[in-house]
């Protein structure tokens, strides 16, 4: 018995070290747990190592400017953002939050809780193009540098790079600047919002400010109109001329510099474009590479003339210009070719006009009132027989296709630049019988239009082939959008 | 030697070689500076201590894509707002179960094991998403970066979402009330096209949102989140409109006695199944709000 159970017992043994043996030979390989977690500890001791930490020159997407952040991770975890981003309470300018390093398909670097990161990723409900989980691709060792991808980026995704940051980098993030930008302001439309599709059907306007030169054109004022895109630091390159107020300028000649993107950074104390701005004005050829701003100091916006808001006026300097300021503006001077025309009148889809100063379109209110809406039509200084020179009001279809025109009327007083102003008056026309109750309809309508306020100012909007108008009341944010 | 004795020291041995075979952990793996279990925070061992000890509930406020379908795109909460997110939840969610006769058990047999907080809300060509459940496991909350109890709005939405998830649990372990499709069984919306219906529309139905249109189930869960949460609930979907002389008033005081009958129903079946009484639930949340 012994024997057996001996036997049995070497035979057991000699298994079990040939089976030791095999797994021997495999000792090289590592696991797949292993070789995830040797990844991700070489990115992070990556990502620690350096003593200052990291430099980035943000751009989320094409169309976007540059964000500059610091970035200097621990070892446990946590790290410490800096940025140039400015917001109300100010606090994407120095943050301290969780990071993580996943590993599955690819090695992510994961920003865990909000940051500026995250500030710029929920930008424009998310569409912004910033983003949060960057996708490691690469040590530039001749650079020095990360490499990263943006994770969730559909088309080509955007490329970050990690540098290696200096001491006192810090300093150079232009958080002065950034805070005098955010408090540009301004009455500027919103843009159509259609709420039965729940988007926007047609988008709104940056803060246009009006930058004078003085004595920078032989003598005369310079003024230059750019739409700032403070979000995604974008400036957009309104308009230029001779003169000192929106009036002067507008009434001379001006020259359009074609609503061209330019973006731009922040550094110490100044706006620096990445692409100089480049045009002539009386004779004279400008090229805008940078605009500092030394200072600010509240000032009225007081483009509703009922309810002026608080706004600021900007003061610096541009490069071979000189001394500027820099204020709020709705001139424009496209806008300021919508002028009365004595052979046809504007139109405009109902849908097109917004109502309750939020940018949601009225149209649904309008049918409320009238169930067989057609179009809105704007009569200004529309020469027909039997007809008003100035009325507003909407075309109605009936289920046979009859229409009739329900419209009130008004006078305009003034004309400056862009701006008009219009009195509404108690006279209706109607080109048909109307059914009862319907004067009271439109005048409600109208009112609502005009609560608050009675001048317009006449944004012209780029689309090919047409000539369009969007019409801005300031003191309630409506607008109405017509086609020439 | 006997033969156990001989038994015994092979056993042994074999034992020893067969554990010799599993490599160490520690050999193959380089050396780091950083561990992946870090020291928790503050802020962790206070989710640890409160809800994962107490109830057997993860919190995840760290971002995981995971958490949300591929296309989604949202953020994160801010660290700052993760305690005040958790002390919401408890006042105004686990507080009321926890007072009410029954709710200690049943809250603490049912609570879903995870609860998600994001940042910011998900837009989708619907509109915007507001909060999810997936099969009472997970509970997921969004715009919790908008914190505010004392702004309505965000408290209807945040209250809506985690009674109105947290009530897919009972129909799903008890099944609905019986013949609760048959109250209203012409009112429900074709699939994917609740977001048509209007307010009143919905109410005319006897439901008390567009969304409950959308199946039983979500009817079910709609209707026990309003009852508990919404302060003016009965006047605006119990009581029928007095002198009512158009066809549209009769349709509304219809729908209304129809979401009556639902309540009736849903009331009767919590106590039988679950032995809570919804109106004590809804005392004990109307009383912090």
């Amino acid at each position: 018995m012994i024997n057996r159970i001996f036997i049995f017992l070497v035979i057991s043994f000699v298994l079990t070290l040939s089976a030791c043996e095999e797994d021997k030979s495999n000792e090289d390989i590592e696991t797949v747990e292993s070789r995830q977690k040797a990844a991700k500890t070489e990115l992070i001791n990556e990502l620690i190592a350096p003593a200052d930490g990291w430099r980035i020159s943000y751009v989320p997407a094409d169309l976007t400017g540059v964000y500059t952040v610091l970035l200097k991770f621990d070892a446990n975890g946590q790290v410490t953002i800096q940025s140039d981003v400015s917001t109300d309470d100010q606090d994407f300018f120095n943050q301290t939050i969780p990071y993580r390093i996943d590993i599955l398909n690819e090695t992510k670097l994961v920003f865990e809780t909000y940051a500026v990161f995250h500030y710029l990723f929920e930008l424009n409900q998310a569409t912004f193009g910033g983003e949060f989980q960057f996708v490691f691709k690469l040590k530039d060792t001749t650079n020095n540098t990360l490499v990263f991808e943006s994770a969730s980026d559909t088309g080509v995704p955007s490329v970050i790079t990690f540098e290696r940051a200096n001491p006192g980098d810090d300093q150079l993030l232009a958080k002065d600047v950034s805070t005098m930008l955010n408090k540009m302001a301004g009455p500027t439309p919103f843009g159509i919002y259609d709420p039965g599709s729940g988007q926007f059907i047609l988008g709104g306007e940056p803060i246009v400010q009006h930058i004078l030169a003085p004595g920078a054109v032989n003598g005369e004022d310079l003024s230059v109109f750019f739409g700032f895109y403070t979000g995604s630091r974008i400036v957009e390159a309104r308009f230029a001329g001779v003169g000192t107020t929106e009036e002067e300028v507008l009434e001379g000649q001006t020259v359009n510099l074609d609503r061209e993107f330019y973006a731009y950074s922040l550094q110490n104390n100044s706006i620096i474009f990445e692409t100089p701005v480049s045009f002539s004005v009386g004779g004279k050829a400008f090229e805008i590479t940078s605009i500092a701003l030394t200072d600010f100091a509240e000032a009225t916006v007081d483009f509703c003339m009922t309810e002026p808001e608080d706004g600021v006026k900007y003061t610096g300097s541009i490069p071979g210009i000189g001394n500027i300021t820099m204020e709020t503006s709705l001139a424009d001077d496209k806008g300021a070719t919508f002028v009365p025309q004595a052979d046809d009148f504007y139109s405009v889809n109902p849908l097109f006009i917004s109502t309750g100063g939020n940018g949601a379109s009225g149209e649904a209110s309008f049918e409320e009132k009238f169930n067989d809406l057609g179009g809105f039509i704007f009569y200004y200084g529309y020469e027909v027989e039997g007809e008003p020179l100035y009325a507003m009001g909407f075309s109605l279809i009936d289920s046979e296709g009859n229409s009739r025109l329900v419209m009130r009327k008004f006078e305009p007083t003034t004309t400056v630049g862009n701006k008009i102003t219009i009195n509404l008056l108690d006279e209706y026309y109607f080109d048909k019988t109307p059914d009862e109750g319907d004067d009271e309809k439109i005048k409600e309508i109208t009112d609502e239009l005009f609560d608050g306020g009675n001048d317009l100012y006449a944004i012209d909007i780029p689309i090919d082939d047409l000539t369009v108008y969007r019409l801005f009341n300031p003191c309630n944010f409506n607008e109405i959008i017509l086609v020439k | 030697m006997k033969t156990s004795n001989i038994i015994f020291l092979a056993a042994s041995l074999f034992l020893v070689f067969l554990s010799g075979c599993y490599p160490e952990d520690s050999i193959n793996v380089p050396k780091t500076d950083v561990e992946d279990d870090l020291n928790p925070t503050e802020l962790d061992q206070y989710i640890e201590d409160n809800f994962t000890k107490e109830y057997g509930v993860a919190i995840r406020y760290k971002f995981v894509d995971r958490y949300v379908s591929p296309g989604q795109r949202v953020t994160p909460p801010r660290l700052e707002n993760v305690k005040p997110m958790l002390d919401f939840i408890d006042k105004y969610w686990v507080g009321p179960y926890l007072a009410v006769e029954n709710g200690n058990e049943f809250f603490r047999d049912h609570v879903p094991a995870e609860f998600i907080l994001l940042g910011g809300v998900i837009y989708t060509s619907r509109g915007i998403l507001l909060g999810t459940a997936d099969a009472g496991a997970r509970i997921t909350l969004l715009n919790v970066n908008s914190i505010d109890p004392e702004d309505e709005e965000w408290l209807d939405q945040q209250l809506g979402t985690i009674y109105h998830e947290f009530a897919h649990i009972v129909h799903q372990l008890y099944k609905l009330p019986t013949d609760y499709e048959k109250i209203s069984p012409q009112g429900y919306s074709s699939s994917g096209s609740w977001f048509n219906v209007s307010e009143n529309e919905a109410i005319a139905r006897g439901f008390v949102s567009p969304y409950a249109t959308s199946s039983p189930n979500e009817d079910f869960a709609e209707l026990v989140a309003f009852y508990v949460y919404f302060t003016d609930f009965e006047e605006k979907y119990l009581t029928p409109e007095e002198n009512c002389n158009t066809a549209e008033c009769e349709r509304m005081n219809e729908g209304k006695e129809k979401i009556n009958q639902k309540l009736v129903a849903i009331k009767e079946h919590y106590l039988n199944v679950t032995g809570l009484d919804l109106d004590e639930l809804r005392k004990e949340l109307q009383k912090l709000l």
